[in-house]
């Protein structure tokens, strides 16, 4: 269930109030920017796609029901904008590996990141950018951002189970590339970037 | 359980998602097998780089750009001197048309007729300036009325002259 001061929050941004709306963007800003940033590989686009996200949702804002968990309704907007993304970038998708480890934005540099650390998120981003779409969100949602596989099902829209069962073909799949540094081979089945 | 069904529940309990029942079953058996407890191992490290990127510092706020898109700010028409002066001549163009026009459209007030005095009747005697200023009741009550004197009456002759 949702919280009373987060149902109040949303009915104040469906009045239209800027100052409301503000206060919801700077509440979820960096877990959207995130999940998109993991799913995409991308920081400039990670950023478009979190600020679309959030013009979507207070665009269709008055159809919102209150009784309903906003975040969840927020991510499934994020991930769906991050999988037509990957669709539409298809195979010619780079990421930037320069920057999936370490963050591009001075802003953002964690100051203490080694170069080790930096050596094991530029690999992660490696082994996640080979991953068809479906796997790679429940993966980023379940192993990154510790969703339950409640959550994720309200968000990608499916069942409990067949969360699980992405859940279990991603981690194999992930695990694979990891040992391989990347460069293993993706089964054919999970080869194509179905809808979530 | 066959290490084929162990294998199938491995990635569930190295993410915890896996019931009791089917952890106790996978520990059981990765005990005994040293191939399910290496991939057990393998899915556990693969899993805890993925969970290191969870902890991400904050990107800088989208929130600008965001008000831009849905709250575009209108054009402020500040009513600069331009507009005031235009003001002030309105009121003064104004104003200078009903000083202009307020003879013309103010009320007349109503004079009340004064007497008319009635034509001067001849007098008895003709009357000298002594009579005009100092003795007025000598004068017979049928001279009291009011009367005009004549100028030849009070300057007849330059003796007579105040």
């Amino acid at each position: 269930m949702p919280d009373a001061n987060e149902v109040a929050l949303i009915q104040r941004c469906q009045e239209g109030r800027q100052d409301a709306f503000r206060e919801l963007v700077e509440r979820y800003q960096r877990r959207v920017y995130w999940i998109a940033q993991h799913m995409v590989g991308n920081y400039e686009t990670a950023r478009e796609i979190a600020q679309e996200a959030f013009i979507r949702v207070f665009r269709n804002l008055a159809r919102f029901d209150v009784r309903r968990n906003f975040y969840t309704w927020l991510y499934q907007i994020t991930v769906n904008l991050c999988i037509d993304h990957l669709r539409k970038a298809s195979h010619g998708r780079s990421v930037d590996l320069d920057v999936a480890g370490a963050v591009p934005d001075p802003d953002l540099r964690d100051p203490s990141d080694a170069g080790e650390q930096a050596e094991t998120r530029q690999r992660v981003h490696r082994a996640l950018d080979r991953l068809p779409a479906k796997y790679k969100a429940v993966l980023t949602l379940r192993d990154i951002q510790g969703f339950s596989c409640e959550e994720i099902a309200e968000i990608v829209g499916c069942t409990n189970a067949t969360v699980r069962w992405r859940l279990h073909r991603a981690r194999r799949l992930f695990k694979d590339l990891w040992e391989t540094k990347g460069a293993g081979v993706v089964p054919e089945e999970a080869g194509e970037t179905e809808p979530v | 359980m066959s290490c084929d069904d162990i294998r199938d529940l491995l990635p569930l309990v190295a993410g915890s998602d896996a019931g009791p029942e089917e952890r106790q079953a996978v520990e059981a058996h990765a005990a005994l097998c040293g191939r399910c407890a290496r991939e057990l191992d393998q899915l556990r490290e693969s899993r805890a780089a993925l969970a290191s990127l969870g902890e991400m510092p904050a990107p800088p706020s989208l929130w600008p750009s965001i008000r831009r898109e849905l709250f575009p700010a209108t054009p402020r028409r500040f009513a600069g001197w331009d507009d005031l002066l235009r003001l002030a001549a309105a009121l003064m163009l104004g104003l200078g048309a009903g000083v202009a026009a307020y003879p013309y459209v103010r009320p007349v007030p109503s004079v009340e007729p004064l007497a008319v005095s009635p034509l001067p009747r001849p007098l008895a005697q003709p009357a000298t300036a002594r009579d005009f200023l100092f003795a007025p009741r000598a004068r017979p009550a049928a001279d009291e009325a009011y009367w005009l004197p004549r100028v030849e009456d009070v300057f007849d002759s330059p003796e007579k002259e105040f």
